[in-house]
């Protein structure tokens, strides 16, 4: 039975995976607090790590062209496994929508609204993105190609705009932390900010593909992601060096030193726009995808209604995750990649498998 | 509090009351676990009572597991 | 108490819902159709049924005669003084029947009478055969002449339209520097031919309906067979034809009854008062609608990006174009969020001021009594004064006013130190930058003040926050089946939205309105550049 019955053309898809994969380049401090000058490099392998995970959703996405996450699960793994795993699926996405929720009031109460207590900020997003769940997801992914676009945009200008102040011998040595760092840094860049294109397998269901449209759109749209972190991580690399890991927020404290003749100073404004952005595009979609998540546990198809509950349970969670943004960051670095791990890469993968096999397994009796 | 307690009956009012016209049972339960522990958790979170975070404990049943960095 | 109260309340909107709801079918009203309302045989009684219809009204006209060999036949006519052009009943109507000679033996008898007039005598080319009282009534109130015969049941109405109506003239709400300057009139018939003019084309279709109680105000419903989309065309014909109103004065109110959303403060049903409009509309595959007795044609469905196009867009080069167009973008993204970004700049981040402006600031309110919030929203609400005041103002008065309001809420406001000068000039700029886009300000106005009242509460994080809900606000509105804005989607309808690409690029037709016929344009070539005939000079003269 399918829940929402909206449209996505592919562009939107993949555009939306930029946007997603986008928005985890400005908030890259527990990357960089592993790998300092090397975390450039730790992007390339993450990415070549990362390819045959996505090799792993595109066939389930072609395997089942259909049903969404939940449904798979019910028919791959027999209704009583399957509704175990949906409940800690539901569990993860709200926990994602959480901590990115957290994180954009945190982080706005710390760069541009130093008094207004954090609740405030998360309570006004998560109304805002209710609208767009309310509508449909073909609602906030429409305004996928302009968020990237314009973050896009931004980024080269920041860029531009920081010419004068790149040092290329900061990025040295290379290769000189012990080993372990880097299996820590892998890790961690492919569960956070790529791990989270799991969410698309919920949405593939409004998008008719087939499989070389699936292969050009996730490809694309992963690959050019992947550029703007790598193209952001560069920066901040070059021009604050040694003080890279002292920071919470390295690219707002980048974009505060761009200082062009008299006129152009103090661009932090640019970060805002960019954050505030990105991080709202990436709560509705994560949004959307719980509420859609719970009314395919409870078989229902009233997802407007259950969309404000949602909100409310997000919010209230959000601000028993953590008792302070240290707390965030060092359990991020340190803890989160193991509990993503299973959720992001090994069910998948069982799921794939299995779902292979009885696929094969019907055509056979058919 | 009572601006808590007036903000969750709104919800209420305004998803709870089309589901209860459409008599849609699902729906109503599916609002219902979502609604109430979010309002536990409110209030819990307004009278700063210490709320363990679920999160929080993963991470320490994970670290107990030996799986660390 | 409050149960009762609320009971009450509940009842009453369920009622006002019930009944804006319910609409009676017209069938309805000629349910009181009986023999009494058909034309009578004998005239004498016609004649009285109309006049007592009409209740005797002394521009009612009424002149009988007699016609036919040995002037055997009488009949009458009807029409109401004002409406008809006298010289066109004289020589059309009156002239042939009263001086019809027959010289040939004639044997029908007097019901054909109806079909000989019109057949063989009337010199007019529009006359149609009623058998009703209401329709020959009907008929006289457009300003046709009615023909009654004695002994025939049934009618005849003759096209005779002749009132004072205005001249093709220049809009003045749509004027343009290039481009043509014929705007619609209030005349249903004018403005369907001036529409022809533009599209030749045998695929134009012009559609009537009639709608209104007392106004029974004629409705045309224009568009290309082919390349409009027939479930639109249905869905405009369903809604209008199913009003139950008292009356249609404008197309305003058409455009209340069908739009998508009522409470929108974005319109969804586009207008205009330019032919070419329509015409470039209509091309496109949309409906218009043309309402008798207003100049405003309305055209739908209705996309948001239309609201920062032009006609002479079109008509200008393209880089030209596509500046302004971008201008005004800009301009409206200005007149919406200026107050709120100076209110978050001066309450939550002066930090973002540059210094010295900082200072120049911050002196200009050191004497001034009111919080920012409320210095804009008085500034603001005394140029909504000035705006609306100037539309209504008589001309003798004009000059005088808009110095005392120029002056008094300018300069004087200032030097009394009610409100500081910074918000003055961002109150003129935001006012100024609201014309670019005409059609928008009232949209614009309610957008500024929910702005400013969210710059207030949280800053800039507050308007980041209203962007986002506005955008997706509009995102989420439809117009009559097509989505209302497509948030810039990367396709081929973002080669005329935020810039205007060449017309020879634009190949397609957008692809949410004209779904079945896309083709344009066939090829996609830039112009030809002319053989240049420097080398077939050379060698003739060299050969």
């Amino acid at each position: 039975m399918r829940v929402d019955k909206g449209l996505i053309t592919g562009n939107q898809f993949m555009f939306s995976i930029i946007c997603f994969i986008q928005s985890s380049s400005l908030l890259t401090s527990f990357l960089t607090s592993v790998t300092l000058q090397d975390s450039w490099l730790i992007v390339i392998f993450g990415a070549i790590f990362f390819i045959p995970v996505i090799f792993i959703y595109r066939e389930i996405m072609l395997l089942f062209p259909d049903k969404n996450l939940i449904q798979i699960l019910d028919e791959v793994y027999g209704p009583i496994l399957g509704k175990v795993f949906g409940i800690i699926y539901i569990w993860f996405f709200l926990s994602l929508t959480s901590l990115n929720v957290l994180d954009l009031g945190d982080f706005t109460k710390l760069t541009i609204m130093h008094e207004t207590p954090s609740v405030v900020l998360m309570i006004m997003c998560v109304l805002v993105a209710s609208i767009a769940v309310r509508h449909g997801i073909g609602l906030v992914t429409k305004y996928s190609t302009f968020f990237s676009v314009t973050v896009s945009c931004l980024l080269i200008i920041s860029v531009l705009l920081l010419l004068n102040q790149i040092k290329l011998e900061n990025f040295l040595p290379i290769l000189s932390l012990p080993f372990k760092k880097y299996v820590q840094g892998t890790h961690l860049i492919t569960t956070i900010p790529f791990g989270e294109l799991l969410v698309f397998l919920m949405i593939h269901p409004s998008v008719k593909l087939n499989r070389k449209q699936a292969t050009k759109y996730l490809f694309w749209g992963f690959g050019l992601g992947t550029v703007s972190i790598l193209v952001v991580l560069c920066q901040n690399i070059a021009v604050l060096g040694n003080m890279l890991d002292m920071f919470a927020l390295p690219t707002l404290v980048t974009l505060r030193l761009i200082n062009l003749g008299e006129a152009l100073s103090r661009m932090e404004v640019l970060f805002s726009v960019i954050l505030i952005m990105l991080l709202f595009f990436k709560i509705s979609v994560l949004y959307y995808v719980s509420v859609l998540a719970v009314s395919q546990m409870f078989n229902t198809n009233q997802l407007r209604y259950l969309s404000l509950a949602a909100g409310a349970l997000i919010v209230c969670y959000a601000l028993t995750l953590y008792p302070s943004p240290v707390e965030h960051a060092e359990s991020a670095k340190n803890i989160t990649p193991f509990v993503w791990t299973p959720i992001e890469f090994l069910i998948p993968l069982l799921t794939l498998i299995l779902g292979k096999f009885k696929k094969r397994k019907q055509l056979k009796e058919a | 509090m009572l601006v808590l307690l007036l903000v969750f009956a709104l919800i209420a009012l305004i998803d709870f009351g089309p589901l209860v016209r459409k008599k849609s049972r699902r729906g109503m339960i599916g609002f219902l676990t979502l609604f109430t522990p979010a309002l536990i958790l409110a209030i819990l979170l307004r009278n700063k009572s210490e709320v363990p975070s679920l999160l929080q404990a993963v991470d320490n049943f994970f670290k107990a597991l030996g799986f660390s960095y | 108490m409050v149960l009762l109260f609320l009971r009450f309340l509940f009842r009453k909107l369920r009622f006002f819902g019930s009944s804006c709801l319910s609409h009676k079918p017209e069938g309805e009203y000629h349910e009181k159709q009986s023999d009494e309302c058909k034309i009578k045989t004998r005239l004498q009684k016609s004649l009285d049924s109309i006049k007592d219809s009409l209740g005797n009204s002394c521009d009612v006209k009424t002149h009988t005669f007699k016609f036919g060999p040995e002037k055997r036949f009488s009949g009458a006519i009807v029409f109401i003084d004002g409406l008809v052009s006298s010289s066109t009943i004289t020589e059309s109507i009156l002239r042939p029947i009263v001086s019809w000679q027959p010289i040939y033996k004639l044997g029908f008898s007097e019901d054909e009478l109806a079909d000989l007039v019109s057949g063989e005598l009337l010199c007019a080319g529009e006359v149609t055969k009623v058998s009703l009282l209401s329709e020959l009534t009907l008929g006289c109130l457009s300003g046709d002449t009615a023909i009654l015969l004695d002994g025939c049941p049934f009618g005849l109405v003759v096209s005779t339209k002749g009132w004072e109506k205005r001249n093709v003239t220049e809009p003045q709400a749509e004027t343009v520097v290039r481009g043509p300057r014929e705007g619609f009139t209030e005349n249903l018939r004018t403005n369907t031919a001036l529409v022809r003019r533009k599209l030749k084309s045998e695929n134009l279709r012009v559609e009537n309906l009639i709608v209104g109680r007392n106004t029974q105000t004629d409705i045309c419903i224009m568009y290309l067979d082919g390349i409009a989309d027939p479930k639109v065309i249905e869905t405009v014909k369903y809604r209008i034809s199913g009003l139950d109103v008292d009356s249609i004065l404008e197309s305003g109110y058409i455009e209340e009854y069908i739009e998508d959303a009522p409470f929108s403060p974005f319109a969804t049903v586009g207008y205009t008062e330019k032919p070419d409009v329509v015409a470039a509309r209509l091309l496109e595959g949309r409906v218009g609608i043309v309402v008798d007795g207003t100049p405003i044609v309305l055209t739908v469905p209705m996309l948001f990006i239309e609201n920062f196009q032009t006609t002479e867009d079109y008509y200008t080069r393209p880089l030209y174009a596509s500046l302004v167009r971008i201008l005004r973008f800009i301009g409206y993204l200005i007149t919406v969020f200026l107050p709120a970004i100076y209110i978050a700049l001066i309450n939550f981040h002066q930090e973002l001021i540059p210094t010295t402006l900082l200072f120049t600031i911050a002196n200009a309110r050191e004497g001034t009594p009111f919080p920012a919030l409320l210095e804009m929203m008085i500034m603001i609400f005394a140029f909504e004064i000035l705006r609306e005041a100037g539309i209504r103002l008589p001309r003798p008065v004009g000059q005088a006013i808009s110095i005392v309001g120029a002056l008094v809420m300018g300069d004087a406001a200032v030097s009394a130190g009610l409100v500081g000068a910074p918000i003055l000039i961002t109150v003129a700029i935001t006012s100024v930058a609201g014309f670019l886009v005409p059609a928008q300000n009232d949209s614009a106005s309610l957008l500024r003040l929910i702005m400013m009242l969210l710059a207030s509460f949280a800053g800039w994080y507050g308007v980041s926050m209203g962007f986002l809900a506005v955008l997706l606000y509009i995102g989420s509105l439809d117009s009559f089946g097509t989505s209302y804005f497509d948030g810039f989607a990367w396709s081929t309808n973002l080669q005329d939205s935020i810039v205007r690409m060449p017309l020879w690029s634009m190949v397609r037709r957008p692809k949410d309105i004209a779904r079945n016929n896309l083709v344009r344009r066939r090829f996609f070539i830039p112009p030809l550049r002319p053989h240049s005939h420097d080398d077939n000079d050379d060698s003739e003269r060299e050969g």
